[in-house]
């Protein structure tokens, strides 16, 4: 499938299961989002285990407006952020989904516990089909990660009379920055 | 027969009280939910094969899978054990959490868990067990069982889920859904953050990664499964696949069928335990749990329920289900696949809820992997007659052929007699033939003796076809056949009509498989020389089409003779529409009369509504399809049968579609089902006629 129509697949079944997607052409661009975002939620940032240019760039572009958590930090402190940062290898069109390899169980409550995750990841990395994401993630694994979760949204429940609630345990707002 | 007079004891009462609150609506957003997702997939029908091949093949090498996947568990520092039983499951998960010197226990859904009756027996050790996932956090506080896979608490209103946590709580929580979910996110946010230990089921193991796969949509899996320091994860050895990408298939399967989400919200695959803000003394254990699953696996009828992904789709398209819900229609398992599992797992006994099960079929037409479930539960029927003999009524409606034979005999006395109260009574009393079940009028001459008169030598025929009569056919509306005859022979094909018995369906329906192999080697032995010959089967009854084309090759495994009458077997519609379709007979209509169409459910695997719509459209009819997307209920003499697990039953499966049909703007409704055809004229108390009623044809201008 060509990069334009996996981006628009992409895009569109994302936003269908309640999640959202801003375009950015730079990484720098991203971190102004970061910033806008962790400004308007006045809470501490989670951070998820990532390159050391990406860490750099968050710890500098927050500085003075949120304290930074982790990446490694302890449950406890996660739990009280406003927003996790996280870097996922993969994007899925197929299934509108985002691919993260965790190396630390803290990695996974940084789109699991704060109630916005933004996730900021690089259209080169999307794939057509679920399927195509099976040697990345076993490479992951191989690579020293310990889990990976494929996230489709935010968390919800229809468990009571089917009315749909987002954002039970997890987060409510699940915001993919993608890079184009 | 204690266990079928519960049963009925049960659903008497249900009958009187309604059907179980919303559980209709949640069946239907599942169905309405996969029809969506499945017109998005290429090919959902390729996608469903791999499916199903996937669990055939790891089925297959079940044990080598469970070594594979325990030695790689290992090898990334989980510690697996195999558990023979639900004692020595709940035995090894106390001993871990003694070990731990821990007391609390946060749980994600597993029904795996359930099956074992895990919280029980872990409370009755001492333990505080909290459930994590909304609707089980729901059920755990209301002491109750799940009714629905999905949504277990679907019988719960909001109210009741904010008395009950109010209850918890020592204060009123508010009635909005908004502050009831705050509540629940703050209390289960102590729970994850405090618990020592974190229990979780698992959807498919991988056996290449040692991996798990756990799929939540609340994300409270994700927390139960990183959070407290040490990890249980209970699977039963089925679920293990050899590679991550057929584990990846079934998860999609998984979520396309039970919800019609793409994938679940969160699909977690946990391979070996992680460290935690760099602390890597964690642990993490696997217990693969056997509780009677390589029994199963040695079974030939049986070992399918093991393919069994537990997506919920089939339940969620069954009738009987959809009134009595999953604590009527189930013990621990509840609906269709919950059938055989509770037989094979929690004993036959507890498997009585199988006499509900109207045969419809469509469970397994719904089913990703395609498991036959319609004819695990006709087994479990028969190993349940084997031990408590057969329900009296069930008894009687297997011996539908001698009734029709003689019924027919003695027409028109007979018919007279059928409505006379004082004598159905009598018959209700003494066959359990309900005295106010509509029945068919009988034919003194069957199409079998008018067939002479009506056939006609065709030279040269275009083709060469045997009708397949069944019984309402012949016994009671033989112009049907006629019709159908005149016209192939108009087209020019040439029709035979040799001695037969009918389908023998309501034997497999009732679980008599001795009985309904006689029928399927019979029918087989009178017909297998006319396929041989090339002709093609032509059958008017769906049940009987259904019974050739799909249950006999299944009784009579490995007979090629099973298999080639399947295939040379055809749906009369589909052979009439192909004549029109060739230009060799025109299609007219007897009426302008707006149609709504019901499908039987036995044709649904066969053509649907495709033939019939065409035909009717193709005679300027306006048509249309009304279906409440189940059973209308009838099922074959079910809904003849007097008592709760009967007509009580079967009228208020059908209340659904009456309605919907009392309320459409058609004037006739249109079925291929005799017994349908009985039911829904009662019910919606409208016409209800064959296609071959008011269809004729002609030969093309
Ligand atoms: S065959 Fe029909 S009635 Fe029986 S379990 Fe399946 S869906 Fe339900
Ligand atoms: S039997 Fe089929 S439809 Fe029913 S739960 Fe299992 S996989 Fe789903």
């Amino acid at each position: 499938m060509p990069t334009d129509m996996l981006v628009a697949r992409f895009i569109e079944r994302f936003k269908e299961q309640g999640g959202f997607v801003e375009l950015v052409d730079s990484w720098d661009e991203a971190l102004d989002s970061i910033a806008r975002e962790a400004r308007a939620a006045a809470a501490p940032v989670a951070v998820a285990t990532c390159g050391e240019e990406h860490l750099e760039g968050i710890r500098a572009r927050l500085g003075g407006v949120s304290r930074l958590v982790g990446p490694r930090a302890p449950p406890i402190e996660i739990s009280r952020c406003g927003i996790g940062v996280t870097f996922p290898i993969a994007g899925i069109a197929e299934t509108g989904s985002i691919l993260e390899l965790n190396y630390d169980d803290s990695d996974r409550l940084v789109s699991t516990l704060p109630p916005i995750h933004i996730a900021y990841l690089e259209s080169r990395r999307l794939v057509g089909r679920l399927l195509e994401v099976a040697p990345i993630l076993k490479q992951g694994l191989e690579r020293g990660a310990f889990s990976a979760t494929i996230i489709s949204g935010p968390s919800r429940t229809a468990d009571i009379e089917l009315r749909q609630v987002i954002g039970v345990h997890g987060p409510h707002v699940v915001k993919i920055l993608l890079e184009v | 027969m204690t266990v079928h007079r519960e049963l009925e004891g049960r659903v008497r009462e249900l009958l009187r009280t309604g059907p179980v609150r919303g559980l209709y609506a949640a069946m239907m957003r599942g169905l309405r939910g996969r029809a969506k997702a499945i017109v998005e997939m290429e090919d959902y029908e390729a996608f469903r094969s791999e499916a199903r091949r996937i669990k055939e093949r790891s089925i297959a090498r079940l044990q080598e899978l469970v070594d594979i996947f325990s030695k790689n568990a290992e090898e990334r520092g989980a510690r697996v054990y195999y558990a023979r039983d639900g004692e020595e499951a709940v035995e090894i998960v106390a001993r871990i959490v003694r070990n731990a010197g821990a007391r609390l226990v946060a749980k994600s859904k597993s029904l795996t868990s359930e099956e074992i009756f895990l919280n029980e027996r872990l409370e009755a050790r001492g333990l505080e067990v909290v459930e994590t996932d909304l609707g089980e956090r729901i059920i755990q506080l209301a002491h109750e069982r799940p009714s629905h896979l999905v949504f277990p608490a679907i019988h719960k209103t909001t109210e009741d889920v904010r008395s009950l946590f109010s209850a918890e709580a020592h204060r009123e929580i508010g009635g909005d859904l908004q502050e009831i979910m705050g509540y629940i996110r703050q209390r289960l946010r102590e729970v994850f953050l405090n618990a020592d230990v974190g229990f979780n089921g698992a959807n498919v193991g991988i056996a290449e990664l040692g991996a798990v796969v756990l799929e939540t949509n609340e994300g409270n899996g994700r927390m139960t499964s990183s959070i407290p320091r040490i990890q249980i994860v209970l699977i039963g050895v089925e679920k293990i696949v050899e590679k991550l990408e057929e584990a990846l298939m079934l998860a999609r399967a998984h979520a396309v069928a039970a919800t019609g989400q793409r994938l679940t919200t969160y699909v977690s695959i946990m391979a070996g335990r992680s460290p935690m803000a760099g602390d890597a003394s964690r642990e993490m254990h696997i217990i693969l749990l056997d509780n009677g699953r390589g029994r199963m696996l040695g079974d030939e009828v049986f070992r399918e329920a093991l393919y069994c992904i537990r997506c919920g789709a089939c339940m969620n398209i069954c009738a009987p289900y959809s009134v009595t819900g999953g604590h009527v229609f189930g013990h621990i398992y509840p609906g269709p696949i919950g059938i055989p599992w509770t037989a094979n797992i929690h004993g036959l006994d507890k498997a009585a809820f199988a006499h509900l099960c109207i045969s419809c079929g469509l469970c397994k037409e719904v089913c990703p992997i395609s498991i036959n479930i319609p004819l695990m539960i006709s087994r479990v029927k028969a190993l349940l007659a084997e031990r408590y003999g057969y329900p009296y009524a069930d008894r009687s409606m297997m011996m539908y052929e001698r009734f029709g034979r003689v019924a027919s005999q003695l027409a028109p006395l007979s018919n007279w007699a059928l409505k006379s109260r004082a004598i159905r009574i009598l018959l209700e009393k003494i066959v359990g033939l309900d005295r106010d079940a509509p029945i068919p009028e009988f034919r003194r001459e069957t199409f079998l003796k008018r067939f002479s008169r009506v056939r006609e030598e065709v030279s040269n025929p275009q083709s060469k076809v045997v009708l397949f009569l069944d019984f309402f056919a012949n016994y009671c509306r033989p112009e049907i056949a006629e019709n159908l005859v005149r016209a192939l022979q108009l087209a020019g094909v040439a029709v035979e009509l040799p001695p037969q018995l009918t389908s023998g369906y309501p034997t497999i329906s009732y679980g008599n498989w001795e009985e309904a192999k006689r029928y399927a080697a019979r029918n087989i032995e009178l017909l297998s020389s006319y396929v041989e010959q090339g002709y093609s089967i032509v059958s008017i009854e769906p049940t009987a089409t259904y019974a050739l084309k799909h249950v006999y090759p299944y009784l009579l495994r490995g007979d090629r003779r099973a298999e080639a009458l399947s295939q040379a077997t055809m749906e009369a519609l589909q052979l009439l529409r192909r004549l029109v379709d060739e230009g060799l007979i025109a299609v007219k209509a007897r009426t302008m009369k707006r149609c709504g169409i019901h499908i039987p459910c036995h044709q649904r695997p066969l053509s649907g509504a495709e033939n019939v719509l065409a035909l009717m459209r193709a005679a300027g009819l306006e048509t249309s399809i009304i279906e409440d997307g189940m059973c209308c209920g009838m099922a074959g003499t079910f809904g003849m049968k007097h008592g709760p697990i009967g007509r009580g039953l079967s009228r208020a499966m059908g209340a659904r579609l009456f309605e919907l049909f009392k309320s459409s703007v058609v004037e006739v409704i249109v079925t291929e089902s005799s017994v349908c055809t009985l039911h829904i004229k009662e019910g919606a108390e409208m016409e209800v006629l064959h296609p071959l009623d008011i269809l004729y044809f002609e030969k093309p201008s």
